[in-house]
């Protein structure tokens, strides 16, 4: 590709050799604060980081770990990891989001002790981060913070568990509709509310399971799916928002009852040009039920606060205005990482979701939260032609 | 359910690192002791190399009384918590605002009876031991009501 749009602007390394008592998470800080300075820049111009992950100590959304501890919340941001061409590989990776207009500075920056690490006690362990400050007390990964967001939300807009249960009966309504779905028994408010407190306030249903399962789609130009697809589904923006919060330490962003999905809205819907009310199917991340209630504030359906009786006000579903999660979601279908929320919101868009289908669905909101609440993205499908 | 238990047969303990182990050497003297940074006098948790809000390096720890109040909380009462954490059950995990220093703990609440347990409530450091190397700061509902610290 040409690259001839972009130049190196700053550089630098940490002192190198053998150095006992520094901390990869150190020798990487340094090189990244020793490359702004050459380039003249302040951590917060930032808006790209990429880094590769480590050999001896593999750690979960590395990049986002690196950009907290240099108080970045970028624009995008990921590992790279093709080995020894993963050095090179950033530079391109770097130039193809700023030739897209997605970043205009991108940090790329890898650092490791691969002589001297302390880290060879967890190798062979991907290391979430959460080991040493979190799971040392007791706290879970993944469900225990959703659990301690949903007791903050609660102490602040009086939220119940009431629109908790509701959003779980929905979505197993719509995957007792599904051919492909894990769950399909219908589940009353009733047994929801029966059901134990397993990480209280979160109920059996309102936390996904695990599951097994593969999911793909394809990206092409929108000129040869005109010419070649019968119903060509566009994608009309997408958008990625940080916290500046990782997993590995989630008392700040458990905290906050606004998460990224605010900011990763506000940009997807201007970079469609549409706005909330425009939103005919909506798949949500949903590791819990909460998840998907304060993503019901933060995409724009209702007000801070607002969720629970935005849910009991029968708002979801096939007869209310706004159908969610319409292929039962994490909570019933099947955990995939929010995959199924792209394939079913591109089934809805064609008109092929069956008895699932929402009338005249031309706009798709589809959303994922990684590392609990730390990262939003957000992506809006239109059926194209419309 | 498994990837969301702690899997592990026993508790995992801390791993100090290169940039934790004066946190966890105070803690083995029961001192709570959060970095403070140097150049713009930031207090961070969890230990690291560097102020993320002005890059510094240079950073001392100071000691915090350990009193603050309860942001949120959440209660196991499952087999979600995973096999080593059984006998514990129920237990109260929560966040924790530090008065002094301002940052956010995340910690075990020692809270009998557990309806006490109530955003608001005022908590005190306690320390308990481990093993020899790892003495862990967890918390409990303050005897005096509590009061900010100023100093």
């Amino acid at each position: 590709m040409g690259t001839d749009a972009v130049a190196i602007v700053g550089i630098g390394a940490s002192r190198v050799g053998r150095l006992r008592g520094m901390s990869a998470l150190r020798l990487t800080l340094e090189a990244a604060k020793s490359a702004l300075a050459d380039a003249g820049l302040k951590a917060p111009v930032i808006d790209g980081v990429l880094t590769r992950n480590l050999d001896m100590d593999v750690t979960y959304m590395h990049s986002q770990l690196v950009a907290k501890y240099l108080g970045i919340a970028p624009r995008f941001t990921t590992d790279l990891n093709l080995g020894g061409a993963t050095a090179v590989a950033m530079l391109e990776q770097a130039a193809l989001l700023i030739a897209a207009k997605v970043c205009r500075f991108v940090l790329c920056v890898y650092g490791e002790n691969r002589r001297t690490s302390w880290a060879h006690r967890r190798h062979g362990q991907i290391r979430m981060g959460n080991e040493d400050f979190e799971e040392c007390f007791g706290l879970t990964w993944g469900m225990g913070p959703h659990a301690l967001a949903a007791q903050r939300h609660m102490h602040e807009f009086g939220t119940t568990s009431r629109p908790l249960g509701m959003i779980a009966v929905a979505q197993r309504q719509y995957a007792g509709l599904h051919p492909n779905a894990d769950f399909r028994q219908p589940l009353s408010l009733e047994e929801y509310q029966r059901a134990p407190l397993l990480i209280a306030p979160l109920r059996k249903y309102d936390l996904a399971s695990i599951f097994d399962g593969g999911a793909a789609y394809i990206v092409a130009p929108l000129p040869w799916a005109r010419d070649h697809i019968a119903c060509p589904v566009r994608l009309s923006g997408v958008a990625q928002a940080h916290s500046r919060e990782h997993l590995a330490y989630c008392a700040e962003m458990v905290t906050h009852t606004t998460t990224p999905a605010r900011q990763a809205g506000e940009q997807v819907y201007q970079a469609a040009g549409i706005k909330a009310r425009d939103i005919d199917v909506a798949l949500l991340y949903d590791d819990t039920t909460y998840g998907v209630l304060v993503q019901l504030e933060d995409y724009g359906f209702c007000a801070k606060g607002e969720g629970g009786p935005f849910v009991e006000a029968g708002h979801l579903g096939p007869h209310g205005g706004l159908a969610v999660n319409t292929h039962g979601g994490h909570l019933s279908q099947a955990h995939l990482d929010g995959m199924l929320h792209v394939i079913e919101g591109v089934e809805q868009l064609r008109g092929t979701a069956g008895e699932r289908q929402v009338r005249q669905a031309n706009t798709a909101l589809v959303s994922g939260f990684g590392g609990v609440l730390a990262t939003g993205a957000a992506a809006i499908l239109q059926r194209d032609g419309v | 359910m498994d990837m969301w238990k702690c899997h592990t047969e026993q508790k995992q303990l801390p791993i100090p690192d290169e940039d934790s182990l004066i946190f966890w050497e105070g803690c083995r003297r029961q001192r709570l002791l959060i970095q403070q940074c140097d150049a713009c006098q930031t207090f961070r948790f969890p230990p690291s190399p560097m102020c993320r809000d002005c890059l510094s390096d240079f950073s001392t720890w100071r000691e915090d009384p350990g009193a603050g109040e309860v942001l949120t909380f959440c209660i196991y009462h499952s087999e979600l918590a995973g096999p080593a954490w059984q006998g514990d059950l129920p237990y109260v995990v929560g966040v924790i605002q530090l008065w002094h220093s301002g940052i956010k703990m995340l910690s075990r609440l020692r809270c009998h009876p557990l309806d006490k347990m109530r955003v608001g409530l005022p908590v005190q450091v306690c320390f308990e031991v481990a093993d020899e190397r790892i003495t862990l700061p967890v918390f409990v509902p303050s005897n005096n009501g509590g009061a900010p610290v100023t100093r």
